[in-house]
């Protein structure tokens, strides 16, 4: 019986109901029980990944009788290693989170819905069939939304999360669709059951499927043009925006497609459009982050950036290429965002202009956010060098992924760079001490794993492996470049050492005219909220003139109705 | 073959439904869906359920009738005009005639199923013998009460 | 060749029809309340016209029991609904009560 493979999702959501009776002992225990809880479930991660090889049996428990719906779970190495990543990652945040949330007040609500939200994604990663995984996507997403909202009396924060819920609301309305067109046409929800009679469907209802899942994939994933709620997403806590903006939640998107990989692979178009999706969010992440002031927003935008670099791996063929960035991207950017959380925490604000110089007062921090910047741009031997050059020597034999993933590649080191020398360079006055340990411990503990992450990669024999021989010359070569431009650039620009550049970097008209387009994020917000104004007002209003709030017309429509109803019998259409 | 039971009643019932939603004065209104309701509950009685017959009738004809005579007093003389315009009479007349065109395009659609012994008449009225003298009196008595209801209905006030 | 119950359900119908569009256009609210009257006789009788073919009507008298209880209560609110509009709003005309649409 595979205890450990339930056990791994089923004990933090068991969990969920104790948090408030912990709370009403004290307040000040939850996080504590939060931390133990995670803890022994990324202890579970781990252990799943060690009793693996002995050929753990898959069972199942009757769920849905009525749809044939069965409680499965699938143990495989896909679920296996994301599984020991999320809750092992987890467990790092969690207890950063403990020293972060030191001075909210709605400890029982956060840490309830924290570990709601790692009991989900480790459901959603080990689900079995695609119904438990749509009702763990939907788990995920509306704890998403709520740990936006997290700090209520904030306007800003509330409107966040209802944008990010309804932005992805729109990915699941699409990936229902897909899960109800899936039972039709395969009679079960059972991902082995569906992937076993792939051949025998005809290829335009795959088609129609895996553009389905895809577009639900987009929004949950933050890719064009679903990504306008990641940025602001970021009035969230740090902690939450560490573990779902960048980590955890925006990865179930590509896991999703990775898991769905058989269904991608019948259709060229598809794979062809998820390339492009990929290429466009790249490169549009990582030129606004190139114009942000805001810290969390460059790092958002710079994850919309990296999801779509696993979106260009999932395009060109690769699903194990994507699933190992999204490891490696899930290590560094964690650990930018616990920087740049105890960054925020003492200067008390998010603005890198009126940050600078926190590099002698903040030591570990700044060790954090410089070992997370150069595994961001792919310095070798950090974790993601590895990942990000074999996405790139996939993308050699394709002229246009190619181009457009080293001018991306480019930006990257520039924004990294940028922010790196706003923040923690050059000379400013901010009052500044280092946070306490709770939150430097798992900052270098990620800093260690960033380091050292690349046996990953070799040593496991769960996915098909990385393979470092296959790293050729020139993609490195061309990475290598790209690395040396971007920080050139970025220092050339806002080091304080090169005065005259500096200066003609802040007033150049192109540049002025450029940063003001990328500030808006090309009007992505813009356009929606006209869509809404021109489309949907007037029908609104236009609906609403129906109910006129006199009792007889009301009635005469349900009597019109009625009377619909009985004609149709009569005439026998129903 | 339906009983001419069965079709009687029913035309008696839809004619007083009627009657009592076109009149022009509250009482006239009230007074034939008096009648309406008495009708069903005879239909209730004879065809083998003397309990809901009976039931039907003492709530409707007897407490609804007496709230709907109250709260008419309470409102006032004044408001209790009503009428039906001449539009929306045939509307109404055009939706019953189709629920009755529509039930009987289902019905000779349907095939003959189901055997139902034909009530006859005579046997119909048997549960008189079979009652408590009693219950007997209590029918009697909202007879005759009805009776000289419709007397007093089809005299006027010098 | 159309039996009782047919009828008995044919009747049903329209009075359900007649009850709901003399709702549409009654200009006095307790002409509602009797309309409402006549809807609840054509379900009572449908509802008892279905226990016809069956020798033991049971179950179609229960049902008829508690719908006519439940219309009866129905009918009893919806007149102290009526009494409480006349008595705040000076008329009983439904198209002039309509201070929940503005």
């Amino acid at each position: 019986m595979n205890t450990v493979s339930f056990l791994v999702w089923l004990l933090p959501l068991f969990s969920v109901p104790l948090v408030p009776l912990v709370g009403y002992v004290r307040e000040s225990w939850t996080k504590w029980f939060a931390v133990l809880v995670s803890g022994l479930t990324a202890l579970l991660g781990l252990y799943q990944i060690q009793v693996f090889g002995t050929a753990l049996s898959e069972s199942a428990a009757t769920w849905v009788p009525f749809l044939n719906v069965l409680l499965e779970v699938k143990v495989d190495g896909l679920s296996v290693i994301l599984s020991a990543f999320v809750s092992c990652l987890s467990f790092v945040i969690i207890l950063y989170s403990a020293g972060y949330m030191k001075h909210d007040k709605a400890h029982v609500r956060f840490y309830s819905l924290i570990l709601l939200f790692v009991g989900g994604m480790l459901g959603l990663v080990m689900a079995g069939n695609i119904v438990q995984l749509y009702f763990f996507w939907e788990i995920v997403g509306i704890c998403s939304a709520l740990l936006i909202a997290h700090e209520g009396e904030r306007p800003e924060a509330r409107q966040a999360g209802f944008k990010a819920f309804i932005v992805t609301r729109f990915g699941d309305a699409s990936l229902l669709i897909a899960v109800i067109l899936i039972l039709i046409t395969f009679h079960t929800g059972s991902l082995d059951g569906m992937f076993s009679s792939l051949s025998q469907v005809p290829s335009a209802t795959t088609l129609l499927i895996g553009a389905l899942i895809l577009v639900g994939a987009m929004a949950k994933s933050a890719q064009v043009p679903f990504h306008v709620w990641l940025p602001d997403a970021m009035e969230g806590p740090t902690p939450v925006s560490a573990l779902i903006h960048a980590a955890t939640m925006v990865n179930a998107g590509v896991y999703l497609v990775a898991r769905m990989f058989p269904v991608f692979q019948t259709s060229s178009v598809l794979l062809t459009a998820v390339l492009g999706v990929g290429l466009a969010s790249m490169v549009l992440g990582a030129l606004c982050a190139s114009t942000s002031e805001d810290l969390k927003k460059i790092l958002a935008y710079s994850t919309i950036s990296q999801l779509g670099l696993m979106f260009v791996g999932l395009g060109l063929g690769s699903w194990s290429s994507a699933i190992y960035h999204l490891i490696s991207q899930g290590l560094f950017k964690a650990l930018a965002f616990m920087a740049a959380g105890s960054v925020i925490t003492v200067v008390g604000t998010r603005d890198i202009e009126s940050m600078g110089g926190l590099r002698r007062k903040m030591r570990y921090t700044y060790v954090a956010f410089l070992f997370a910047s150069l595994a961001m741009v792919g310095l070798p031997p950090l974790v993601g060098f590895w990942t990000k050059d074999q996405i790139l020597g996939l993308a050699s034999g394709n002229l246009v992924a190619f181009s457009l993933v080293a001018l991306a590649s480019v930006a990257t080191a520039f924004y990294s760079f940028r922010a790196l020398i706003k923040v923690f360079h050059g000379s400013g006055g901010v009052e500044a001490r280092e946070s306490p340990p709770v939150m430097t411990v798992p900052m270098m503990l990620l800093v260690v794993s960033v380091i050292g992450g690349v046996v990953i990669f070799i040593n496991q024999s769960l996915i098909p492996t990385l393979s470092i021989s296959e790293l050729t010359f020139y993609p490195v070569l061309a990475s290598m470049c790209a690395l040396a431009t971007g920080l050139g650039i970025a220092y050339v620009a806002f080091s304080s050492r090169v005065e005259a550049t500096r200066a003609w970097f802040q007033s150049s008209g192109f540049l002025v005219q450029s940063r003001r387009v990328l500030l808006e994020a090309f009007g992505f917000d813009r356009f929606y909220i006209f869509l809404y104004r021109s489309l949907f007002r007037p029908l609104i209003r236009g609906l609403s003139e129906i109910q006129t709030g006199v009792l007889g017309s009301n009635i005469g429509l349900l009597l019109a109705t009625l009377v619909l109803l009985i004609v149709l019998i009569a005439t026998g259409v129903i | 073959m339906p009983s001419e039971f069965a079709l009687l009643s029913s035309m008696i019932l839809v004619a007083t439904a009627a009657g009592g939603l076109f009149a022009k004065r509250m009482s006239v209104s009230l007074i034939f869906l008096f009648y309406s309701s008495v009708t069903l509950g005879i239909i209730f009685t004879l065809y083998g359920s003397v309990l809901v017959g009976l039931l039907h009738i003492i709530t409707f004809a007897g407490a609804i009738s007496v709230m709907l005579l109250t709260s008419m007093l309470m409102i006032g003389e004044s408001n209790l005009d009503i009428g039906v315009r001449k539009l929306e009479g045939l509307v109404v007349g055009a939706v019953a005639a189709l629920g009755a065109a529509a039930s009987y395009i289902v019905f000779a659609r349907l095939p003959s199923s189901g055997t139902q012994e034909a009530l006859q008449p005579f046997s119909l009225l048997q549960f008189i013998w079979q009652f408590r003298p009693w219950d007997l009196l209590i029918l009697i008595m909202i007879f005759a009460s009805s009776m000289i209801a419709v007397a007093n209905l089809f005299s006027r006030e010098p | 060749m159309i039996t009782d119950q047919q009828i008995f359900l044919a009747t049903a119908t329209v009075m359900v029809l007649l009850g709901i569009s003399s709702m549409v256009y009654s200009r006095n609210l307790v002409k509602t309340v009797m309309s409402f009257q006549v809807v609840v006789f054509g379900a009572n009788l449908a509802l008892f016209s279905s226990g016809l073919t069956t020798s033991s009507n049971l179950i179609s008298d229960s049902l008829v029991l508690f719908s006519i209880v439940v219309g009866a209560s129905v009918e009893a609110v919806g007149l102290a609904i009526v009494v409480t509009v006349h008595r705040k709003y000076g008329t009983l005309n439904p198209m002039e009560i309509r201070r929940l649409r503005h």
